[in-house]
């Protein structure tokens, strides 16, 4: 008997389709924090965007979880206190920004509320090179430990 | 043997035994060996590195 094929994809389409909902998944997953600060920009409270920052964080867990489980980092960078650094340098650019532009929304910005912007951004920085040091700590003890499996039950 | 037959032989559709033929899709060793058994060919035979002179 004839298998139905849209009921069966060969490795290659199997392939293919885990390709496409690679792209689709990375354009939610990019989507849905460009949209909270495009509604945080434009006059929403942090209650408004609840929903969305829930399902993000629900992603990243998703994402992350069996990453670390299974000794995996990203594609682009090996795991380093120097990259961690760097990266962290993002969101904390990103808050800064939001931070002023909210100021400047709420009547301007003087030299204390800039003081205040560069802690926000620092404590950022801080804050989520601290979760990358624990993520990277988490990674290459994951790591050590499938390195030295003989490989029994293991993929 | 045509390559409609031997994608069915194997359980691929004719557009993945395409690709591996233009070589635009590299299939897993279970596949290559499945494509083996049906040809009764080896490993080497059909994919193996050829003779550069």
């Amino acid at each position: 008997m004839k298998k139905p094929r849209a009921a069966h994809l060969d490795e290659m389409q199997d392939l293919k389709l885990l390709k496409l909902e690679e792209y689709g998944f990375w354009i939610l997953f990019w989507a849905l924090p460009a949209a909270v600060v495009i509604q945080l920009l434009t006059g929403g409270t942090l209650r408004q965007v609840a929903g969305e920052i829930i399902v993000f964080l629900i992603g990243s867990v998703c994402l992350l979880g069996p990453a670390l489980k299974n000794g995996l980092w990203t594609r682009g960078s090996a795991p380093s206190r120097k990259e961690n650094a760097l990266v962290s340098v993002l969101p904390a650019v990103l808050i800064g920004a939001l931070h002023v532009i909210r100021l400047l929304k709420n009547g301007g910005i003087g030299g204390a509320a800039l003081l205040v912007t560069a802690g926000v951004m620092a404590a950022a920085w801080a804050g989520c090179l601290l979760i990358l040091e624990i993520f990277r700590a988490v990674y290459e003890k994951r790591r050590a430990r499938l390195d030295d499996t003989d490989g029994e039950g293991d993929e | 043997m045509s390559q409609k037959a031997l994608a069915e032989a194997v359980g691929v559709s004719r557009q993945t035994m395409n690709a591996i033929e233009q070589g635009d899709y590299n299939p897993t060793i279970r596949l290559c060996r499945a494509i083996c058994r049906v040809l009764g060919k080896s490993l080497d035979d059909l994919f193996g590195e050829e003779d550069t002179p």
